[in-house]
């Protein structure tokens, strides 16, 4: 009863624009101020505490690593080494694009950054060369989505620190459903790349490409020290955070590639971002409590049980329900709202909290891609002035391999299971 | 009340360059609008202050855990007060940003009606949404503040910081958050304009070239 009031205040709230945090806030703080026996004490200490954690710290400096990668023309440096590596085979510049997202996704988690930057350089040259515009907006589109499911990832880290989780291990427990993801985008190039044969013919020559990866080995190294330092347990993912940023400020120095100026952007927007996320964290914060006290999480699992006693049904159900919150809500508050109520009914069915975080992850970042208020879309018709419409025809094609993966990866918990085990505890 | 702050010069707020000191800044004071809004002054150097301080705890923030790294490896332990340290940075930088982000209403949302309202009609939510933050602000604010009294005085493990620092940047930002939120309803007001809040898919990309150089 209380339950529903908040949830459907927090609706209210969210419809009329309101930022997603006081949204989340107000109808918490009410419900503190109405019940006789708690005072708003409670509610500044759960607001504050969720932030005072030492995992989390690795959000800021994840953010400020993408930034800085960007601001020091590192990205560009692996995208100009792609260009030459797959010079002259069929479907070129699809598999630039997959890749692009992919070797971004190791330094950078945010889906924009990647749909924007590939969608208004490479989307372009595509349509140049004779690919079909939709296909291109959609490819662009669905690989950018690489990024918040590969490691280092801001959802996995807010998932992690709020189920109590290894943020490492889930790291890893992405790694596979990306790659997943990354083969099926490949197949779709590569058949694309098969119907229209005629297309590009030129070779890049041996120097050219020696030379390119040269360019772009030093850049490289990046993801080898925040995967190979967690994965060797020479890091937690807070200092492997750290780490990578000294890393690549080390570059940008070499390289001579940033002025201050654009160190000075780097801070600024590091922050915004942070900002962001960091205050639905705290407002989630006093949310969760909120749920728990008023046994919301025990409801929700009573309710399961009572429909079903298949994993495999309460998954399917699970992936139902937040397809539909992504396609409203962005990943991280996603996240943090339906956390809560869902991991206690996952643990009842007897499902890995590793395995249930990837499969929340994949199925809220698919929001992104669907209206109405899917962020990717909107940021690819900005930056490459088709309609919302064209990029949304575009996706659509897309939605299946990333339907196939998160079917699979749902019902085959392997695919996030199998490499958190090998980590060194 | 606005005349104290007079001499303080105006800088680019939006401008990357924002995080400069402000008498490095030789920029000539183009950017103040014909318009002077109420306080317009003050809270530009708030919102400039809050910028500043959010780089700076992020700068702690790094340095700190660079520290933590080198003594794990020079000493086999890391320093007692690394982990501390960059916690209490963290809680700063979290509430100076959320207040600055709220200061050009850039807090993520929802957009589900945008498309199917009228622009008077885009206004009065706007402004609705304002004083539903200040409020909530305001009353997490005033009702926690007696509790953040009580416990303030205690101290954290390793650096015996009182927890009021803890607690503080919460009150400091739920402060900034109202006080800004009021500002904007005020500048809606009397401009019968939105605040500005531009989707910034530009400035986010990565900047990639297609143009192969030497």
């Amino acid at each position: 009863m209380i339950l529903g009031g908040l949830i459907i205040a927090m609706l209210v709230l969210l419809v009329l624009r309101i930022p997603v945090a006081i949204a989340l806030l107000l109808p918490c703080l009410l419900y503190v101020a109405w019940s006789p026996d708690i005072t708003l004490g409670v509610a500044i200490q759960q607001t504050v505490s969720p932030v005072d954690s030492f995992p989390l710290l690795a959000v800021p400096l994840f953010i400020m690593t993408g930034y800085l990668s960007n601001a020091g023309g590192l990205a560009d440096r692996l995208f100009r080494m792609l260009l030459t590596l797959f010079k002259g085979i069929p479907g070129n510049l699809g598999f630039v694009n997959v890749f692009s997202s992919l070797l971004f996704s190791w330094m950078s988690g945010a889906a924009i950054a990647d749909a924007a930057g590939l969608g208004s350089v490479l989307v372009p040259a595509m349509k140049k060369r004779g690919y079909d515009e939709k296909f291109s907006l959609g490819l662009t589109g669905a690989s950018s989505l690489i990024g918040p499911i590969m490691p280092p990832s801001i959802p996995a880290i807010v998932y992690a620190v709020s189920t109590n989780v290894s943020v490492g291990a889930l790291f890893f427990a992405g790694v596979l459903p990306a790659f997943l993801l990354t083969s099926i985008l490949c197949i779709f190039v590569y058949r694309d790349a098969m119907r229209n044969p005629l297309r590009e013919k030129d070779t890049a020559d041996d120097i050219a490409v020696s030379k390119a990866i040269r360019s772009a080995g030093p850049v490289l190294l990046t993801p080898a020290i925040i995967l190979g330092g967690i994965l060797g347990g020479i890091f937690t993912p807070t200092e492997a955070a750290a780490a990578a940023v000294v890393w690549v400020l080390i570059l940008c120095a070499f390289y001579g590639s940033l002025t201050l100026k654009a160190f000075r952007g780097v801070l600024v927007k590091t922050a915004t971002t942070t900002g962001s996320i960091m205050l639905i964290v705290a407002a989630a914060g006093l949310f969760g409590w909120v749920i728990a006290r008023e046994q919301g999480p025990q409801a929700v699992t009573q309710a399961m049980l009572q429909f079903t006693d298949n994993p495999v049904i309460f998954l399917l159900l699970v992936n139902i329900a937040l397809l539909i919150t992504g396609m409203i809500l962005e990943p991280v508050a996603g996240l943090l709202i339906t956390v809560p109520v869902l991991l206690p009914a996952a643990l009842e069915f007897g499902i890995d909290p590793l395995h249930l975080g990837i499969v929340m992850i994949l199925n809220l970042v698919l929001g992104l891609l669907t209206p109405p208020v899917g962020l990717v879309l909107y940021v690819l018709s900005s930056v490459t002035g088709s309609s919302v419409q064209t990029v949304t025809r575009g996706t659509i094609p897309f939605l299946i391999p990333l339907l196939i993966t998160l079917l699979l990866v749902t019902f085959i918990p392997a695919f996030s299971l199998f490499l958190p085990s090998f980590l060194a505890k | 009340m606005n005349g104290d702050h007079e001499d303080i010069p105006s800088t680019e707020l939006t401008d990357s360059g924002s995080m400069k000191s402000v008498s490095e800044q030789t920029k000539p004071r183009q950017k103040i609008r014909k318009r002077s809004l109420p306080l317009e002054r003050l809270v530009r150097s708030i919102v400039l202050g809050e910028k500043l301080l959010a780089g700076l705890f992020l700068l702690i923030i790094l340095s700190t855990m660079a520290a933590h790294i080198i003594a794990r490896y020079l000493f086999g332990s890391p320093f007692q007060w690394s982990e501390e340290v960059a916690r209490l940075a963290l809680i700063w930088m979290t509430f100076m940003s959320a207040a600055f982000v709220m200061a050009e209403h850039r807090h993520i949302a929802v957009d589900m009606i945008s498309s199917r309202i009228s622009d008077r009609g885009k206004l009065v939510i706007e402004c609705m949404s304002y004083v539903i933050i200040a409020f909530s602000c305001l009353l997490l604010l005033i009702g926690g503040a007696n509790f953040v009294w009580y416990v303030g005085k205690v101290g954290s493990p390793a650096l015996g910081v009182p927890k009021s620092f803890w607690y503080g940047a919460g009150m400091a930002g739920l402060l900034l958050m109202a006080m800004h939120a009021i500002v904007n309803l005020l500048q809606v007001i009397l401009t019968g304009k939105p605040i500005p809040q531009e989707m910034e898919a530009d400035d986010e990309a990565f900047r990639l070239d297609m143009e192969q150089s030497e």
